[in-house]
């Protein structure tokens, strides 16, 4: 279900949507226009991929409040604030909620645009994370409970003898277990399995 | 001529004369100050004589025994040469003394020994007694004796700790009852290998104190070696004057002796002390004839001094006297002194009697003449005595000292005196203190105005018993009783006649010490009074008192004077500004010019006037301040645009977009251009209105440019705005700066409330409207009722609910409305809304009306 990277531009001025359409699409990447937070929020669903590019004065829910409901719902879209005239304490909050940039109007074009492929790299590394984690996730469920028990003690780093005499049963048993263990979950080495370990945050 | 008889006192004092007593006085004087001067002098020369005798027996004695010390080290010195020499270990090399075997000494007499050197002559040092060869257990093998004395038994055999001792220093010992000292060094032979040791002895007796005596070259000292238990002498540098067994006591008397101890000399069995010794004679010889000879020299100083001192008393006493002499003549010939003059014996006391007798005569011719005096006064007394009692003035006679002779029961009235609380006091008791002098002035000066026979009548203070001051006026009259030269005094309370005269006087004033202008002029425009505050006026008109007023003023007052009543002009002198009022007095003829200064009113007034305009104009840059935000994010949309739509048209012309492509940009970018700059003129039109001229415009179109300023505000607070303009246009003459001010504050205010309030209810109504012959317009806001205390506090200045804000918003909004002859107020309408309405006079609509001008943008 991957989608194209797209830029979401939320502004309720409709020549400054119209214009920043314009220029991002000069360097060929795809663009939404929003005229309110509501009409983003209503077309966006979280498995997009992407940046948004936000205004900070809007009539209704304003962009950081909008920035604030996206944390809120954990919906991890990098953010590119731009603003008419933004003032110290905007931009704390906006960083602090965190944005990855706040830009003034009017622009230097260079300055947006790459802050825009800056976010659109935040955001493809949080997919391909995100992506990781849910292959090992698939792996892990594969697994009955005691081999996920001996793999936990196995990245935990006992030895066979001792997960024997914890678990009750013979080192023969184990070892049998934890090679079954390895090849469920596709792992190449025992260092693999504690990596996939440590990203799943397993105990 | 006087009587005059001297009495002379007979007394032997007077009968020396003055030079001759001087003379006495100096002498004894001198001899007297000698006795004293010559005791004090001789003795403090004799401590000083004794002191530095001290200091030099001190200093002797040191030296003498660092004399002796040097000369042991000497011997030390040479034992340790003569022990080391070659000479010594050649001789010892075949030798082996075994110890603790019988041994034959060897001794040595007349030739020294193989073991000395052969140039050992003891040249700078006496012989000592032996020189011994000693083994390491101590017993003498070889003695080589210097002396005559027979080898002492116990020189036999020398204890090893003596040796030891002996080796370090100069070692003092008793050997058979002689003293000695011992100096030792260790003997080796050739191949080094420890023999013994070698000692000189030497006998401390006159030999050796005289010997070391010469090195310190002291001229008649001399030095001994003392027992210090039985204080008798062992050795001295010259046995002859200083014998064997000498006690200290008996050498007492012949000599100065300073004792010191022989600590260096340790290990010694007897206590012994070294002893400098100094003969007295010769030294109390010369101290004796240096102070004869001082004492001498003193004599003859005071001797000379004395002299000297007593002929110059001499010579001043006898022309003293001389001069006193002729005094004493020249006294016997003025005052007719029939006596001699007595010529012998001390003249000064003698012109001192003459004095004494001479003042007491005096004095007893001095009361004579008074008694004589007061005989003639008592006589004319009577007589004026009864003219005096029956005037109602205060007489009262004096003498020329000043003194009251006479004084009537007037005066007694009039001053609250008794008669006899006053005779014999001096008239300027009764005047004040500063005052006196006029008084003498007035009294002396009666003598010369008698003469002329004119009287002044001077005023004067006087002072009552009791401290009251009172004014009188004076007259004195000299006049001659029998030989005496008296005053008759008339002194007149004038106090009742002063108060009146200060009461008219003070009335007088009040018009010359008013502040104000004020002035009288007569009929004919002649200038009768102005006091000192007219003189402004005075300069404007250019005339001076008792001038005629400009022809101008001249009419005016014969107006003022015809018609009878006051009349009022204002006056502008070119710096002031003054109110004349004319008030006439028809009867007598003349006018009374009042005049006030108004300079500070007007000025005041106009300072007012301009502070208003003043305070409109901050409240409305403050307002501009306020909305400047709002613009700018205004005009910041566009301009960010056309930057955003021009870049990606760069870009595309980069990647070889075709113009077609570009266009809808281009486009855009002269739209929001356009956009720009509309914003732009309607903030120079706000801007750049004149203040202060009144307009005909249409209140609605006024109202719709106000809200265009604040749109974006309302916008962003997402208020509904409720727009009830009336159809057709409310023609209004107002200042357009100023009423847009006032509507700017109050939909401000409505906005600034609102945003306390639920987004959901925000909503804002304009309301205009005809209300009979005036224009009304309402500004309704949902943000809650107001409470009746604060309807009354609203259009206070100051007054604020908000965090912001000066809380002068309505205030110049009611100043501005009032100008504009309207009225404001605010009210509470329905529920949860505040109602601000104000009205103004509508007007005719004019052909070339700014509302429409308006409505074009």
């Amino acid at each position: 279900m991957k989608t194209e990277p797209t830029v979401f531009v939320v502004d309720d001025d409709e020549a400054m949507r119209s214009s920043l359409k314009w220029l991002i699409e000069s360097v060929g990447l795809p663009v939404a226009t929003y005229d309110s937070a509501n009409a983003f929020l209503q077309d966006y669903y979280p498995g997009r991929s992407g940046c948004l590019v936000l205004d900070v004065r809007m009539p209704g829910i304003s962009g950081l409040e909008l920035q604030e409901h996206l944390v809120s719902e954990h919906i991890r879209i990098p953010v590119v604030i731009i603003t008419g005239h933004g003032d110290i304490a905007m931009a704390v909050r906006a960083l602090k909620a965190g944005a990855l940039d706040f830009i003034e109007k009017p622009f230097n074009d260079e300055l947006l645009l790459d802050s825009i492929r800056r976010a659109m790299q935040v955001d493809d590394r949080q997919r391909d994370k995100q992506q990781q984690r849910a292959e090992i996730a698939a792996h892990l469920s594969h697994l009955t409970p005691r081999e996920l028990e001996v793999m936990k003690a196995v990245t935990q780093g006992k030895s066979n003898k001792a997960i024997a005499q914890e678990l009750g049963v013979s080192a023969k048993t184990v070892e049998a277990h934890r090679a079954r263990v390895m090849e469920k979950m596709q792992a190449r080495s025992l260092a693999e399995l504690v990596r996939m370990a440590v990203l799943t945050d397993i105990e | 001529m006087l009587r005059v008889k001297i009495k002379y006192r007979r007394s032997w004092l007077r009968r020396i004369p003055l030079p001759v007593l001087a003379m006495l006085l100096g002498l004894l004087t001198g001899l007297a100050v000698w006795l004293v001067l010559d005791r004090i002098q001789s003795t403090a020369l004799r401590d000083i004589f004794l002191n530095d005798l001290e200091q030099r027996l001190d200093d002797q004695a040191r030296n003498s025994l660092d004399g002796f010390n040097n000369y042991l080290t000497r011997f030390s010195t040479t034992a340790r040469l003569l022990a080391n020499n070659t000479r010594m270990a050649y001789y010892l090399e075949p030798v082996y003394w075994v110890p603790k075997e019988p041994f034959e000494q060897r001794r040595y007499r007349e030739t020294p020994p193989p073991w000395l050197p052969y140039w050992v002559r003891w040249n700078h040092l006496l012989n000592p007694g032996f020189v011994l060869l000693v083994d390491d257990s101590g017993d003498t093998r070889e003695v080589y004796q210097l002396s005559d004395q027979t080898f002492p038994e116990q020189a036999n055999h020398i204890d090893p700790s003596v040796l030891e001792q002996s080796r370090k220093e100069p070692f003092l010992t008793n050997i058979d009852d002689q003293l000695y000292v011992l100096v030792s060094d260790i003997v080796n032979d050739t191949s080094g290998i420890r023999m013994g040791s070698m000692i000189i002895a030497v006998p401390v007796d006159s030999n050796l104190l005289a010997a070391s005596l010469t090195e310190v070259n002291s001229d008649n000292s001399l030095i001994a070696v003392v027992n210090a238990d039985e204080q008798t002498v062992i050795a001295s540098s010259n046995d002859v004057k200083i014998p064997f067994g000498a006690s200290t006591d008996s050498l007492e008397s012949r000599y100065f002796m300073r004792w010191q101890a022989f600590s260096e000399y340790k290990g010694l069995d007897i206590n012994l002390q070294f002893m400098t010794l100094v003969p007295r004679l010769p030294i109390e010889q010369t101290m004796q004839s240096v102070l004869n000879l001082e004492h001498q020299q003193r004599l003859i100083q005071a001797a000379v001094l004395i002299l000297v001192f007593t002929l110059i008393i001499l010579l001043v006493s006898s022309r003293i006297t001389r001069a006193l002499k002729r005094l004493s003549r020249f006294s016997q010939k003025a005052l007719g002194i029939q006596q001699p003059i007595q010529k012998q014996g001390n003249q000064l006391l003698i012109l001192e009697d003459w004095v004494r007798q001479f003042i007491r005569l005096v004095r007893s011719a001095r009361d004579d003449m008074r008694q004589q005096h007061e005989a003639a006064m008592r006589e004319t007394v009577a007589m004026k005595s009864a003219v005096m009692q029956t005037t109602l003035d205060a007489i009262a006679t004096i003498d020329s000292d000043g003194t009251i002779i006479e004084f009537n029961q007037s005066a007694q009235k009039m001053f609250g005196l008794d008669q006899e609380g006053v005779f014999w006091r001096p008239i300027s008791d009764l005047f004040v203190a500063s005052e006196r002098p006029r008084l003498m002035a007035i009294v002396s000066g009666s003598a010369k105005r008698a003469r002329n026979s004119g009287h002044g009548l001077p005023e004067l203070q006087a002072r009552r018993q009791n401290g009251d001051i009172f004014p009188v006026e004076v007259t004195a009259l000299p006049f001659s009783l029998e030989s005496e030269l008296v005053y008759a005094l008339s002194i007149h309370d004038i106090s009742s006649r002063k108060k009146s005269e200060q009461q008219i006087q003070q009335l007088a004033r009040f018009a010359s010490e008013s502040p104000s202008p004020v002035m009288r002029v007569s009929d004919l425009g002649v200038l009768l009074y102005a006091n000192d505050a007219s003189e402004p006026l005075l300069q404007y008109w250019g005339c001076s008192r008792q001038q005629t007023l400009p022809l101008y003023w001249r009419n005016l007052l014969d107006k003022v004077l015809q018609s009878g009543r006051d009349n009022e002009v204002e006056l502008l002198t070119g710096e002031q500004i003054f109110s004349l009022l004319f008030a006439p007095v028809s009867e007598f003829g003349y006018v009374n010019i009042y005049a006030r200064d108004i300079t500070q009113v007007r000025i005041a007034e106009q300072q007012a006037r301009s502070h208003q305009s003043e305070l409109v104009h901050v409240c409305r840059l403050s307002t501009m301040g306020e909305m400047s935000t709002g613009i700018a994010h205004e005009l910041n949309q566009p301009l960010a645009a056309i930057v955003n739509f021009a870049n990606g048209c760069v870009r595309r012309i980069d990647n070889g977009a075709a113009v077609a492509d570009i266009q809808p940009a281009l486009v855009q970018i002269s739209r929001q251009a356009e956009r720009a700059g509309k914003i732009i003129k309607r903030m120079r039109g706000l801007v750049s209105r004149q203040v202060g001229q009144r307009e005909v415009a249409d209140i609605n179109a006024l109202i719709r440019e106000v809200l265009s300023f604040i749109e974006f505000d309302i916008h962003k607070a997402s208020i509904m705005l409720d727009l009830q303009l009336s159809e057709n246009p409310l023609w209004v003459k107002v200042d357009l700066v100023q009423i847009e001010q006032v509507l700017m504050n109050l939909i401000k205010n409505a906005l600034d409330a609102i945003e306390e309030t639920d987004p959901q209810e925000r909503v804002i109504e304009v309301q205009t409207l005809r209300q009979g012959e005036a224009v009304r317009v309402c500004v309704t806001d949902t943000a809650g009722i107001l409470q009746a205390q604060q309807v009354e506090q609203l259009f206070d200045a100051f007054y604020t609910t908000k965090e912001s804000g000066m809380g002068m918003g309505l205030p110049i909004s009611q100043t501005i409305i009032q100008d504009h002859g309207g009225r404001i107020w605010a009210q509470a309408s329905e529920a949860s809304a505040t109602l601000f309405c104000f009205e103004i006079l509508a007007s005719e609509p004019l052909n070339t009306c700014v509302g429409e001008r308006m409505n074009e943008d």
